[in-house]
């Protein structure tokens, strides 16, 4: 029993040091986004005129990016609370790779709309002159509660650990340090096994609306708006739905790379790969019946401005990513995924990584062509408002935000175990038991 | 049911819809046009020029329905609009043509918007120049009218008989004359243009009385701001005159920002969504205050524990 607590203890930490290949990876992570952040350093200078953006295509890449990078954050609300909250046991060595997943890119989504900013150093006039009325003000104050949420509950279920890791970590001195700090005391007394216990509770119960709320609020931005395409009452939960999928998504991709370069087989299993599978086909599903509705309902009417906005989809410019969207964020998937050679690790990852860039071009197809499409017509404007093209510039920036959430999740995932120690013990106690 | 039947039965439907809509035409009363304006005759002369404006004119805004002149190629539709070189368009006045464009009548547009005064004698200049042998009526009277100069309208207004008169005058050469038969269009001033209430024409002396329409909305004194424009096509020039009367409806009009309101500034928001958004943020806040109190308490019951481990040493 106590060969075999060890064993987990040695095996988890084992991922939290710097070796030479993670100095390497985060070194060309920093050039790259220094690059990036050159370009952003122009935009600043020269203003958002070096983006594609203008006066009708006002919302281009970095709000659909914004879209995406919300609805991967979601995540961690499904995983740690929807399952864990139901007692679904297999989720827990997910939770934390979910849980560091969601914060990094709720943290960067809220640097992405900043980005989108002519005048980024007005950012607290939101909050100075917002209007209660206005989505924009309940967008930017759920996005900062789910960043607080989000590390807080990456936080709680932590403290055991970092209070483990003050023992196992030799070196460096200063990670001792910060790990003995944030351990807040830990002696793993009952009392404090049942505040922790319980606060989490408290949270996993709080994050379900405050996340529903983020992504809902989101679509509010564009439903509120009588445009032909995002005049829709079913926003919030296509949104979420969609969510979901982008975010399984995110957690595959993650669980691959865990699993093969810290040396997790024996804690991220096939069976867990088996297990997301069935649930992103679940959510696929979903995703798949308010697609439908989504189309059908605008199709099946034809309004005049829906019609032309769901030409340019079918058959017109945006035909080409709709159709790639549409097939490989959705049909391929669920179709793969229902087969159970599918759902194994190697197949997950090629389907993971196909369906988030569909998810990213989805979340592009939601966002540009209706403005393209204004109900009345453009008139007298100069050739370059009337079609939207991104920038070099603006997709750099784009990259960057990419980059910084890799950045985050590799450097949280080098600091912490990103499986949590003390329940896999937990787990490992209850098995013994049996 | 065999090919012939289908055939033969569309054919039957067929004639009973149009001659069904044939009666509907030809129910259709005559065009009468008022007796005065049959008489009105064009203020300038038919050159070469006017017609050759009148054809351009023509043809954006007639020839899509009444087809090129002599060539009898109309739009199909019904009434039949008819090719204004025939006899039909040629025994008319200048005076009905010039009505019957300016008003219009079922499908036929009412051009008196679109298309200026001047516009519209051009296109009938363009009309009669296929009808051979027209001559056009005295137009020596509008041309002599035809002045150039200053114009000056004075407003005076009657409080008792609540009767607008317009004085127009033209000055040339430092001398001052009445300015006869001049066109005068007047508005009420609104926030986004002017509102059209009437048309009047001046008499010799150079004087026009105008009655106000009633029912036209004023403020909540019932001031409206009248706006009165010569007519350019009189050949006079350009002059206005904007002067405030009580002639209008007491209208008052809520402001739209006034009440609690989405639309409106912060300060007026709708309360519940005020109170729905506060409280929620509130709420949120004070469970993240709790929480962070319980980490703190973690932290105390570590001492706690460490201290008694002390003691036990």
């Amino acid at each position: 029993m106590e060969d075999n607590f060890h064993k987990i203890e040695s095996d988890l930490f084992r991922t939290v040091r710097l070796n030479r290949a993670h100095i390497l990876w985060m070194g060309l992570l920093s050039v790259a986004l220094a690059v990036c952040l050159y370009a952003y350093s122009l935009q600043l200078r020269t203003g958002l005129g070096v983006a594609g953006i203008r006066d009708y295509v006002s919302w281009g890449m970095y709000i659909s990016n914004f879209v995406f990078f919300v609805a991967s954050s979601l995540i961690g609300m499904l995983l740690s609370a929807v399952l864990g909250l139901l007692g679904i046991k297999w989720i827990r060595p997910l939770t934390r790779i979910a849980e560091i997943i969601a914060l990094a890119f709720a943290a960067v989504a809220g640097l992405v709309i900043i980005s989108d900013m002519g005048r980024p150093e007005r950012l607290a006039y939101v909050f100075i002159y917002g209007r209660f009325q206005s989505p924009i003000l309940w967008d930017v104050t759920v996005v900062t509660v789910y960043v607080l949420i989000s590390a807080l509950l990456l936080y709680l279920p932590l403290i055991p650990d970092l209070a483990m890791g003050t023992r196992v970590i030799e070196k460096p001195k200063w990670l001792r340090k910060v790990y003995s700090i944030l351990s807040v005391n830990w002696k793993g007394t009952p009392e404090q096994f049942r505040i922790m216990h319980s606060s989490i509770r408290v949270l996993l119960v709080l994050i379900i609306p405050v996340a529903m709320a983020i992504h809902t609020v989101t679509s509010w931005l564009f439903a509120v708006t009588p445009r032909p395409g995002w005049n829709s009452t079913i926003f919030g939960p296509y949104f979420v739905s969609g969510a979901f999928v982008a975010g399984i998504a995110s957690v595959v991709i993650a669980m691959y790379f865990f699993r093969k370069n810290y040396r997790l087989e024996k804690y991220i299993t096939p069976d867990h790969f088996d297990k997301m599978g069935k649930l992103l086909v679940l959510v696929s599903l979903v995703y798949l019946y308010f697609n439908i509705n989504e189309f059908i309902v605008p199709g099946y009417k034809l309004e005049r401005s829906e019609s032309i906005h769901l030409s340019e989809l079918f058959t017109g410019r945006f035909a080409g990513l709709f159709w790639f969207a549409q097939f490989f964020g959705l049909i391929i998937p669920i179709v793969l995924l229902l087969f159970k050679k599918m759902r194994r690790p190697l197949p997950m990852l090629t389907i993971a990584i196909l369906l988030f860039f569909a998810s990213w071009i989805k979340r592009f197809i939601i966002v540009v062509p209706t403005q393209e499409n204004p109900f009345l017509p453009m008139q007298h404007v100069p050739s370059n408002f009337l079609v939207y093209k991104p920038t070099l510039i603006e997709t750099a920036i784009t990259l960057a935000s990419f980059i910084l959430v890799l950045l985050i999740i590799t450097g949280l995932s080098k600091l912490f175990p990103v499986i949590p120690v003390w329940e896999m013990k937990e787990e490992a106690e209850e098995n013994q038991l049996k | 049911m065999t090919n012939k039947h289908i055939i033969t039965t569309a054919l039957i439907l067929a004639t009973i819809v149009i001659s069904v809509a044939r009666t509907t035409v030809s129910a259709q009363t005559p065009w009468v046009v008022p007796e005065e304006n049959k008489e009105e005759v064009c203020p300038f002369k038919f050159t070469p020029e006017t017609v050759k404006a009148g054809a351009e004119v023509f043809s954006k805004n007639c020839q899509s329905c009444h087809g090129i002149p002599t060539k009898a190629n109309w739009a199909n539709i019904q009434p039949v609009p008819g090719d204004p070189a025939s006899e039909k368009f040629r025994v008319e006045t200048d005076g009905s043509l010039f009505f019957k464009i300016s008003n219009g009548r079922g499908p036929m547009p009412q051009f008196k918007n679109i298309l200026s005064e001047e516009q519209r004698w051009d296109v009938i200049a363009f009309i009669r120049s296929f009808h051979p042998g027209y001559v056009q009526p005295n137009p020596e009277l509008a041309i002599a009218a035809a002045k150039g100069g200053r114009s000056k309208i004075d407003v005076k207004f009657d409080s008792v008989t609540k009767r607008i008169t317009f004085i127009v005058s033209n000055t040339k050469e430092k001398v001052t004359s009445p300015a006869g038969h001049a066109g005068l269009q007047v508005f009420v001033k609104r926030y986004f243009g002017n509102q059209p209430v009437g048309t009047v024409k001046t008499n010799e002396r150079g004087f026009a009385s105008f009655e106000f329409p009633q029912n036209i909305p004023g403020t909540d004194s019932g001031y409206v701001t009248l706006y009165v424009a010569l007519n350019e096509d009189s050949g006079y020039g350009n002059a206005e005159a904007t002067i405030r009367l009580p002639l209008g409806t007491p209208t008052s009009w809520a402001s739209l920002t006034e009440k609690n309101a989405m639309w409106n500034v912060r300060a007026k928001a709708p309360v519940w969504l005020t109170l729905a958004y506060c409280l929620t943020v509130l709420g949120v806040f004070v469970t993240l205050g709790i929480i962070a109190f319980r980490i703190k308490k973690i932290y105390e019951i570590g001492k706690l524990t460490e201290t008694n481990q002390q003691k036990e040493i």
